[in-house]
């Protein structure tokens, strides 16, 4: 089952009459078969999205498709969705099996029918040992599951997770999201995925969507939001350890961090005037060469931008030398976008060590850089650090993609 | 912390009302139960005292049932069982479920939540004996029909949706099931200078009389015709039974001529409607406290209004309603203001005091008769005691397994 959002608006209006837009102009759509995440901060509008589609708010403007039937005025009861609530709203008077069937006796189902599919559901979410147990018995995760089952019981064509794993720990959180995939996978249904944790979104999703105070930043696969964050903001929400951000300026294609540009008029011997804007560097570097889009113009005023390069986007040499020594930049080394750099602390996990450095333009300001432990980098170490091209990324004041 | 060492500070605290409590509950409690079982028992005069002293060689002489054998030959004994017990086990559970129902319809609504609220709160502020007084203004029976003469209230409303006549031959039946006495009763059609007129034979001026009590006549019911013609021809008959007479249309509730079954349904409507309020309050705090998601949860798979009422409302409340069940119960069975504010310290109206006796009235007449009958009061207590204690232990065992803690 196709869903589709056509300028789905959501305003909750306060005793104060102040205007809250919960959610706003959501264009959306959901592919047949697909699992795809909702992912946003905190009150970014992901639960009210979901529930206008299980039919429980009624939008303030806009439509909601289910195919080709516009289901923006039909009860949740005749919309056939199973929802799964954040703190799952088990019956806590009920058993499991009595949860389970709960919905399929309002539909009047036969007795036996009614029993047949309490272990089909629990067969597929694994719980069969659990089915005379009153909710309050079970683990979290079993509780997960047991939700999951109310939900798919009735065999609803659509199902709708509001972060169901946000009251889990990390390893029953990693199991439970597999599951969940898998039992995706089994059944095939068209599923939306709330959370707002981003690593969740990008391992059980086919695409994701990202959203920020009601408004959809970016739709796409995982990978390629991950690639290609259209704004500083889905830039800075996916990716751990969070993406490090410089500010910097952008002049004739090339990106500085640090350092400033003296504006200098000069006369041509034409007699016109110009601005020259000379940089003035010191222990200050430009990175990279930038492409700029086809069609957007290099401004020819230098342009305060940032400059996000994710951690796993550097490549780091050790130095010799030790902690006291001084760190040299020369210039030439900086236009090639090399930077020197103290290491300040050093967290190795498995695989992988995380480096926090100083940045040597800003000191007290710190980022980080994920490199292989192979390179037994120690705090107190200077490193020298190149940028991969296609893990940085220019955004300008607003945040948006340059 | 509050262990060990420094448990003496714990008890200094609650000393004062450890102390309260001691002189005056727990004390009297105990000994209310001692002097239940003395004979004679005379607080004043100490008799009891003196013959223990004077006559150390009689051991338990002082020991006695006599107290219970006189609180069971009171006369009204069985009324105040009857009425007692009626009050507590009808009015209690209509008034739980009614509080219930109000209380989801009252959760339910989004406009004038507060004003209603506040109006289904107004009883449990008001004296209980201004809510009495209001009631028999409400239940009043200001005369006979025939002089047209302004009805009270609760009489309009049952004419003008004709349910006089229903209403009447219900009481009969109440009175016939209390009284055990045969009602044979025949309608008959005179008017007010005793003669019959068959065109008015409407409710209005029906009026009827116990044959079988008054008369003493072998008449089947619905005779009708026979009694009339009898009637009619005797009207010295009709006339010295007048006061036994009384109008169909027009039912006495709670003045002299009210019999068992009017009285005692004012009573019940009372109790219902005055303990209503807390039972609302609390309810309605209950079902604010119910989260939200469950009824979302519930909606979206479909289920019945009804249903979810049932199935979802209910158990998740059933631990408020067994607190309320209960605290209410033993608050019925202490019922006593109402009806000396609806009828009376008579404990019953005015033609027959102690129609509505209760068992705290019981209590209260042993006590207010002097100092002479203070154990026999106390029997009267310890026996409500006991019930109360058997009402609740059953209610408790009855509802275990449905309660969802
Ligand atoms: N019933 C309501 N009345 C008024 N404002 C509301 C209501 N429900 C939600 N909001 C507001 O709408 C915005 C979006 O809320 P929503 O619950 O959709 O956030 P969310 O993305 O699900 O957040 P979370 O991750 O914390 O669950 C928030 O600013 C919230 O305060
Ligand atoms: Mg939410």
């Amino acid at each position: 089952m196709e869903i589709t959002l056509v300028g789905l608006c959501k305003y909750f209006v306060a005793k104060d009459k102040t205007v809250t837009k919960a959610v706003d102009n959501m264009n959306l759509t959901v592919p047949s078969g697909k699992l795809i995440a909702l992912l946003g901060p905190s009150g970014c509008g992901k639960s009210t999205t979901l529930y206008m589609i299980a039919g429980l708010h009624t939008p303030t403007h806009g439509q909601i498709f289910f195919g080709d039937d516009d289901v923006t005025q039909v009860p949740p009861e005749k919309r056939g969705i199973g929802l799964v609530f954040q703190n799952y709203a088990l019956y806590p008077h009920l058993s499991v099996r009595q949860n389970i069937s709960f919905p399929l006796e309002n539909e009047r189902m036969p007795k036996d029918e009614i029993n047949k599919t309490v272990l089909e559901m629990a067969k597929l979410v694994d719980i069969e040992p659990y089915l005379d147990r009153k909710p309050n018995e079970l683990s979290g995760g079993q509780q997960q599951r047991v939700a999951i089952a109310r939900a798919l019981a009735k065999r609803p064509k659509v199902l709708l997770l509001d972060e169901p794993l946000s009251n889990l720990d990390a390893r029953l959180r990693l199991q439970t999201r597999e599951e969940i995939r898998r039992i995706q996978r089994e059944t095939g249904i068209t599923t939306i995925f709330v959370t707002h944790d981003q690593e969740e979104a990008m391992s059980i999703s086919d695409e994701i969507v990202v959203m920020r105070q009601g408004v959809i930043q970016e739709i796409d696969k995982p990978q390629n939001v991950y690639d290609n964050p259209i704004n500083l903001f889905v830039a800075m929400f996916l990716g751990t350890p969070q993406i490090n951000v410089f500010s910097g300026t952008l002049h004739k294609n090339k990106v500085y961090i640090g350092g400033n540009f003296r504006e200098k008029e000069v006369v041509d011997e034409n007699n016109v005037k110009s601005i020259e804007y000379n940089y003035e560097g010191g222990n200050e570097f430009y990175l990279t060469d930038i492409a700029i889009p086809e069609g957007k113009k290099a401004p020819d005023k230098p342009e305060k931008i940032f400059v996000a390069i994710r951690p796993e986007g550097f490549n780091a040499e050790k130095l010799a030398g030790n902690e006291n020594s001084e760190i040299k930049q020369s210039k030439e080394e900086a236009t090639k976008g090399i930077i020197k750099a103290k290491v300040d602390l050093v967290e190795t996990i498995g695989r992988d060590t995380t480096l926090i450095i100083e940045d040597p333009t800003a000191p007290k300001k710190f980022f980080k850089a994920i490199v292989s432990a192979d390179k037994k980098i120690e705090a107190g170490d200077i490193v020298e650090l190149s940028v991969k091209p296609h893990k940085m990324y220019v955004f300008n004041k607003e945040g948006d993609l340059i | 912390m509050l262990e060990g060492k420094n448990n003496w500070k714990a008890w200094l605290y609650l000393a004062p009302a450890l102390i309260l409590l001691g002189i005056f509950s727990f004390y009297p409690i105990i000994n209310s139960f001692i002097i239940a079982f003395i004979r004679d028992y005379h607080p004043v005069s100490e008799v009891f005292r003196q013959n223990v002293e004077n006559n150390q060689a009689l051991g338990l002489s002082f020991f006695t049932f006599k107290n219970f054998i006189t609180v069971f030959k009171n006369a009204n004994f069985e009324y105040a069982i009857k009425n007692t017990l009626l009050i507590a086990l009808v009015s209690v559970p209509i008034s739980v479920i009614l509080a219930l129902v109000i209380s989801v319809l009252l959760i339910s609504i989004k406009k004038l939540r507060g004003f209603f609220q506040t109006l289904f709160f107004l009883p449990y502020v008001t004296s209980a004996m201004a809510v009495a007084m209001a009631f028999t203004v409400l239940f009043a029976n200001n005369g006979t029909a025939s002089a047209g003469i302004s009805q009270g209230p609760i009489n309009s409303v049952i004419d003008s949706i004709g349910l006089k006549n229903g209403l009447t031959n219900m009481l009969d039946w109440m009175n016939y099931q209390e009284s055990g006495k045969e009602s044979w009763q025949a309608y008959i059609c005179v008017d007010s200078s005793g003669e019959i007129d068959e065109d008015k034979l409407s409710d209005k001026y029906q009026t009827y009389v116990n044959l079988q009590t008054l008369l003493d006549l072998p008449i089947e019911y619905g005779d009708m015709y026979a009694y009339q013609t009898y009637l009619a021809d005797q009207t010295d008959v009709y006339n010295s039974y007048r006061y036994h007479f009384r109008e169909l249309g027009y039912i006495d509730w709670v003045g002299a001529q009210a019999t068992w079954g009017s009285a005692i349904l004012v009573v019940l409507t009372y109790s219902i409607w005055a303990s209503l309020a807390f039972k609302i309050l609390v309810f309605t705090g209950g079902l604010t406290s119910i989260d939200k998601q469950y009824y979302d949860a519930a909606k979206i798979d479909g289920t019945s209004k009804w249903r979810t009422f049932w199935r979802i409302t209910v158990p998740m409340m059933s631990p408020l309603i067994v607190y309320i069940l209960i605290t209410s119960l033993i608050g019925a069975f202490k019922v006593y203001t109402s009806i000396v504010g609806l009828f009376g310290s008579g404990m019953g109206p005015a033609g027959s005091a102690g129609l509505m006796q209760t068992f705290v009235g019981l209590v209260y007449q042993y006590l207010n008769e002097g100092n002479e009958l203070i154990h026999v009061g106390a029997a009267a207590a310890v026996i409500l005691f006991t019930i109360i204690l058997i009402i609740t232990a059953l209610t408790n065992a009855l509802t275990k397994k449905r309660v969802h803690y």
